[in-house]
């Protein structure tokens, strides 16, 4: 999973920088609250289209 | 060595920077003393540190704007309070270094006032959280 940092005072991220789960894991943060805090949102994922012929 | 009167303290929970609402911050550590006294001690106690118990003590300006405490540590849905969250105390928003260490460690958000102010007064909020395990200082 991938978050879009959404805050000005994210610390060691900026604006629009992306941060991973795991990242956030590691530093022992908390997402949702991050999430319902609105510091963070969740990066919309795009799957592959497989190509048909 | 510098004295220092804090102008600059640099205080992140939950990876966010509330240094602007924060006008006070305190980190306490405090020993148990176990005594060991036996016969034999000259008549005088002896003792040895036992377990630490370490919090810390925030005052935050209250503010209920977007990235402002109270939508940070009280947000509806998620709420940290009642949660255990990292925290990184610095004297100053400058780097770490021996003569700005920081401290991390993981606080129990035991406590929160989201409105508290008399008549006329500005809105504070005073929250003491104890903290879960050790705290780490890096320089």
């Amino acid at each position: 999973m991938n978050y879009t940092v959404t805050s000005d005072n994210f610390e060691g991220k900026k604006k629009g920088e992306s941060i991973t789960e795991k990242e956030l894991l590691e530093l022992g943060l908390n997402a949702d609250a991050l999430i319902a805090s609105e510091h963070i949102t969740k990066t919309a994922t795009t799957k592959p289209v497989e190509e048909t012929k | 060595m510098a004295r220092i009167v804090l102008t600059d303290a640099s205080v992140v929970i939950n990876g966010i920077n509330l240094s602007e609402f924060i006008t006070s911050v305190a980190i306490s550590t405090s020993e148990d003393v176990v005594d060991t006294t036996g016969m034999g001690s000259a008549g005088a106690r002896t003792r040895v540190a036992g377990l630490a118990d370490n919090s810390v003590t925030f005052e935050f300006n209250q503010d209920f704007a977007t990235s402002a405490p109270e939508v940070t540590i009280n947000a509806v849905g998620s709420s940290l309070v009642g949660t255990v969250t990292t925290c990184v105390v610095k004297p100053t928003s400058a780097a770490v270094s021996a003569s700005n260490p920081s401290y991390t460690f993981s606080a129990v958000c035991a406590e929160w006032q989201p409105l508290s102010a008399a008549v006329g007064e500005l809105a504070t909020i005073s929250a003491t959280w104890p903290i879960s395990g050790a705290i780490t200082k890096a320089v």
